[in-house]
């Protein structure tokens, strides 16, 4: 039987599986702007880097923090870090090289639950 | 097969767009990328359309010669055209310096091929790349480089060790030298500075300045209404910088339907000489916003 593994597809279904339990857990409210907040994380990583985005995200806490634990389940997931690591610093220990793999890995991931959360979470429609 | 290969070098002289449209990425409007590499590219199939439509411009297109080079429009199993082109692939992207405003940068494997396609034009570099081991660490740069500062390179966020290497000042001259075809004193002026801007960094680097350095602006429009940005009208797209220098061949046979009359020669002359009269022309996607002005310039062009 085929063995490959697709890394993207694992992304997909790991955002996905995430979405899913944070629309039963938090308010609908909380939701809609979860998916407000998270719809501008791939930008945010790219023009300003990880390190600063995840230290923005976490300082802000609140909603923006569900990101930032999503964004460390996966890390976790992926054997990047350990169960009860933090990102941020973690992240900040690395070599040049591995700063900007995870870089790329988190944007990657990003980008998955972006578009996880715009196709599940309901939109919040401006007022006129 | 062809007969005659030349070299042509562009020069972006403002911000090159030929993308891949819409994309569901880290950008909403990506530039088009060599897929094995990822590389910035210039698509052959865009170049061939701007000569195409240059020649019309200046031959007008019931003039012979344009269906002879670029084949029947209409009907094309009349017959094939005679000029066929490379994709422009990258040789130097200029990359925000700490010192000296931006560096021009480019790898091993870059000069590598470079050397490789110049041969299928007869052409050579002449300089000895198979010492180029760069480390990740390192910058190689020409004597009298001016981007260093207390023996250390800045580019983006990224640190190199600066080596002053003889390869280096060789590559340097020689681009410089070559530089010399782009019909446009301003471009030939801004390229002399090449040896003291040169950085030769390695392959993992020049990849990852690919992405790094790539222009990225957020558009909006503006609903005229209200005066504020309108509704979902907000969108990111990616250009090549200016002052980046892309390389492809333009390849020449006799023209069909082969009859004795007409050679390649004659061919490769009509287009020299067109690309001398207007060497400067318009790439890509949003042209109306200033996008996409590329000086060309063709080595050897109506030369034996």
């Amino acid at each position: 039987m085929m063995e490959l593994v697709n890394i993207d597809q694992e992304r997909a279904r790991f955002a996905l599986e995430k979405i899913k339990r944070l629309k039963e857990v938090v308010k609908g409210e909380e939701a809609e702007k979860y998916r407000a907040y998270v719809r501008r994380l791939p930008s945010m990583i790219l023009r300003n880097g990880l390190g600063l985005t995840l230290a923005f995200i976490k300082g802000k806490g609140g909603t923006h923090e569900l990101i930032y634990n999503h964004l460390q389940q996966w890390f976790v997931k992926k054997k990047f870090i350990n169960e009860g690591d933090d990102l941020l610093e973690k992240l900040l220990r690395q070599n040049a090289v591995t700063y900007r793999n995870w870089t790329k890995e988190a944007l990657a991931f990003a980008i998955w639950l972006q578009r996880m959360a715009e196709a599940e979470i309901e939109e919040v429609k401006e007022k006129e | 097969m062809f007969e005659i290969a030349r070299v042509l070098f562009f020069y972006t002289e403002t911000p090159l767009h030929m993308g891949t449209g819409s994309a569901i990425s880290y950008v909403d409007l990506p530039i088009e990328r060599e897929k094995h590499t990822e590389y910035p590219v210039m698509p052959a199939s865009g170049i061939k359309g701007v000569l195409r439509d240059l020649a019309r411009k200046k031959w007008g297109e019931q003039d012979k010669w344009m269906e002879k080079i670029f084949g029947p429009e209409k009907e094309p199993e009349k017959h094939s055209s005679c000029i066929s082109f490379t994709d422009g692939r990258i040789l130097l992207l200029p990359v925000r310096s700490l010192k000296d405003v931006f560096a021009w940068v480019t790898c091993p494997f870059v000069l590598q091929r470079f050397e490789k396609d110049l041969q299928i034009a007869g052409k050579s570099l002449d300089c000895d790349l198979s010492k180029l081991s760069v480390h990740d660490k390192e910058a190689w740069v020409c004597k009298g480089s001016q981007i260093v500062h207390d023996g250390k390179i800045l580019l983006e966020d990224y640190q190199f060790e600066a080596r002053v290497e003889e390869n280096a000042d060789e590559i340097g001259k020689k681009l410089s030298d070559w530089f010399r075809v782009f019909p446009s004193t301003g471009v030939q002026e801004l390229l002399k500075s090449l040896p003291e801007r040169l950085a030769i960094i390695s392959d993992d680097a020049f990849s990852e300045m690919c992405y790094v350095a790539m222009d990225i602006s957020t558009r909006i429009k503006i609903d005229y209404r209200t005066g504020t940005v309108a509704e979902k009208a907000l969108f990111t797209e990616e250009a090549v910088p200016s002052e980046s220098v892309f390389y492809s061949l333009a390849l020449f046979t006799p023209p069909f339907p082969r009859k004795e009359d007409k050679s390649a020669k004659e061919v490769e002359e009509k287009i020299s000489k067109l690309l001398k009269e207007c060497s400067l022309l318009q790439f890509g996607g949003d042209a109306t916003v200033g996008r996409g002005l590329v000086r060309v310039g063709m080595i050897g062009g109506g030369e034996q």
